[in-house]
């Protein structure tokens, strides 16, 4: 069966977070006590209502118990979003997620019994500093404080080797889940032009070619090593 | 004399690109920078660059490709997919 998942406060986090869902084919109750923030997702949202969240009898009414995960976005009062979270958790509700505005208020969002507890703003922001800090690296996932999915160009000192030669398991204690190249082909108008290949899950016969791009999981201690930062 | 030098380079050059060495096209392109700057050697050296994964590189040249053909759909396309993934 579809997922059903209920969005609650309609900022703008929480109606790129609706937008997405809905996107994805999923069913999503949108729900906001601010009748101009419902409007804008009416037409999208499966459902949007303009109801007060601290209402127990409300959201039982909407049928918010019985949807599969609901996401407290709430953003302007910290309160508002710790009240909501514990009506959420007194309904039942299956899977909550909630939306933290600093340390403090994630604890106790977790404490009360939030599933899952998020940082955008905090997350977003160490994200682009790394970015920045480390021209080296294009892209991270992070997995946890420690570990993580990095993409980084092929170290030249690889250049030329097969992944079996290069021993970056034995040496470096990472996986390589992925090579990204551009590979070059000829238009019609008789240009060179690149395309992306991705080769997933790359064995130990394949090269390394200069201009690569490594997609590696591992320790970011162990990558930074590998990478030579 | 220097024209025939110069489109002896950029087909070289292509052909170097075609086979996946970018670095050699690069030192080509280089070399045809000398003898004269045109659209065709910026763009086929942020080609090369992109190739090599030098994103910055690649960003100063598509952008000099530009000053010469503003209005080139292919370079400005370039040009926007790197810089987004350089963010």
């Amino acid at each position: 069966m579809m997922k059903q998942f209920g969005v609650i406060g309609l900022g703008r986090f929480g109606r790129s977070v609706a937008n997405a869902l809905v996107e994805r084919g999923f069913e999503v109750l949108a729900i906001d006590r601010d009748e101009r923030c419902v409007k804008d997702l009416e037409g999208k949202a499966t459902v949007s209502l303009v109801l007060n969240a601290l209402d127990e009898k409300a959201l039982r009414d909407a049928g918010v118990a019985d949807l599969d995960c609901v996401i407290v976005a709430i953003g302007d009062s910290i309160e508002d979003s710790i009240m909501v979270t514990m009506v959420l958790k007194s309904l039942g509700v299956k899977y909550i997620v909630a939306k933290a505005q600093d340390d403090l208020h994630g604890k106790i969002l977790a404490r009360i019994g939030a599933d899952r507890v998020i940082y955008p703003e905090r997350d977003m922001g160490i994200r682009l500093a790394e970015s920045l800090a480390a021209p080296k690296i294009f892209d991270v996932i992070e997995l946890s404080t420690t570990h993580g999915i990095v993409e980084t160009p092929l170290p030249k000192r690889f250049v030329g080797k097969t992944l079996g030669e290069a021993k970056l398991r034995e040496k470096y204690h990472v996986s390589v889940i992925a090579i990204k190249r551009k590979a070059p082909y000829m238009t019609k108008e008789g240009t060179p032009e690149l395309k992306e290949e991705v080769i997933i899950a790359p064995g130990a016969d394949d090269e390394l070619i200069e201009g690569d791009v490594l997609v590696i999981l591992g320790a970011y201690t162990d990558i930074d090593k590998l990478t030579g930062k | 004399m220097r024209k025939e030098r110069f489109s002896e380079l950029l087909e070289t050059a292509e052909f170097y690109i075609l086979s996946g060495n970018f670095r050699a096209a690069v030192k080509v392109l280089k070399d045809a920078e000398k003898i004269q700057r045109d659209f065709r050697v910026y763009y086929n050296l942020g080609i090369a660059y992109e190739g090599l994964a030098q994103k910055e590189d690649a960003v100063d040249a598509f952008q000099a490709a530009l000053e010469f053909d503003p209005e080139n759909e292919k370079a400005k396309e370039h040009l926007r997919r790197l810089i987004e993934e350089k963010l």
